[in-house]
């Protein structure tokens, strides 16, 4: 089996090529879908609703995928993953009628925060998403790193930066 | 979280981040191809810092507020590691059942019973008779009313033969 799979041809409707690129890449499909999965879920039909969305309206989402910006598999990892979850969720959203719900339940009370006056933009996006996988998803150094594709010591260096600006910030705020 | 980390840096995290106000404008969902390519740090330009790639600074936002997302950028970077991997076959077979089509360009021949060639030549034949038939009575009709009314009876009697009398004797049978 070869492993190269014909996209143009694909995207052209041809059979051929369609059994190829499944007979290739459902197994990644299959393990992409797993990770996403919760106990009890048919796995077969949401891998189903993988290929039913790259091969619909003419294999619209398909044509979209370009070789010169990134792997197939890298792409096709991410497209069955976010596609599985919408499917799940589609699957699962709730439809109790609100006249069953009572009235107490409905209300909403305010929820009164102390908000900092703090621009968003004191940590800059990378700064904001290295902290996260740090401390909100309680990642090791050299998780993140793999993450990010970056040196463990740019991560360092990162956080380190980070907390700087935030331990600035609260030192003047605590102060004043 | 390493232990090289001031456990107060974890605090003065979650201090930023829930006191933050929340953006008006949210960052919008990367597309695939963006993440994919993210996930194999092919964004960004040369001799840019990444972390002031604009590009690269949407899809961290991003990233910074969805851990599921991040999960699929961590699968996606191993993904591309990981070879052909088999998947079941009626996994595959359902999946290939999507797209329906010759297998290829060729055409297959199958043989032709017998019986089936006898029928075939038969209702050939048939027809031929039938046509023959059938255009005979008509022709016969249009040329009978060309000649006129008279002539065609004489044409007729011709054709078939004089009228014999059943208890008279024919001329000859006078002459002795």
């Amino acid at each position: 089996m070869a492993d190269a799979v014909d996209l143009a041809a694909l995207c052209q409707g041809s059979k051929l090529a369609w059994d190829g690129f499944v007979r290739r890449y459902a197994g990644l499909i299959v393990s992409a879908v797993r990770g996403v999965a919760r106990d009890g879920t048919d796995i077969e039909d949401l891998v189903q609703e993988v290929f039913l969305r790259l091969c619909k309206d003419g294999f619209r989402l398909m044509r979209t995928y370009d070789p010169t910006r990134a792997g197939l598999s890298t792409w096709l990892t991410i497209v069955a993953r976010s596609t599985a979850r919408d499917a799940m969720r589609r699957r699962q959203l709730p439809s109790t009628p609100i006249d069953v719900v009572p009235e107490a339940l409905l209300s909403v009370q305010p929820k009164i925060t102390e908000k900092l006056k703090l621009p968003d933009s004191i940590l800059s996006p990378r700064q904001k998403l290295v902290l996260t996988m740090l401390y909100d998803r309680d990642m090791e150094v050299s998780e993140v790193a793999t993450a990010l594709g970056v040196d463990p010591q740019t991560v360092r260096s990162t956080h380190h930066k980070a907390m700087l600006k935030l331990r600035t910030h609260f030192a003047a705020e605590d102060a004043g | 979280m390493t232990g090289d980390m001031d456990r107060n840096d974890a605090g003065l995290w979650r201090r930023w981040r829930d006191g933050t106000e929340t953006a008006e404008n949210a960052v919008a969902e990367p597309d695939a191809m963006s993440l994919a390519a993210y996930a194999e740090n092919r964004l960004g330009r040369d001799g840019i810092d990444p972390g002031f790639d604009s590009e690269i600074s949407e899809i961290e936002a991003w990233l910074a507020d969805r851990p599921e997302a991040l999960d699929d950028l961590i699968e996606a970077r191993v993904s591309a590691d990981m070879g052909t991997l088999a998947a079941p076959s009626d996994i595959t077979n359902r999946a290939m059942a999507l797209i329906v089509g010759s297998q290829s360009g060729v055409v297959i021949l199958r043989p032709r019973s017998r019986v089936r060639t006898a029928l075939a030549w038969s209702s050939v034949a048939a027809s031929l008779v039938a046509a023959t038939i059938v255009g005979f009575a008509v022709g016969m009709d249009d040329w009978l009313s060309l000649i006129g009314g008279s002539q065609a009876q004489a044409y007729d009697q011709d054709l078939t033969g004089p009228s014999t009398p059943l208890l008279g004797g024919s001329e000859e049978d006078g002459a002795t």
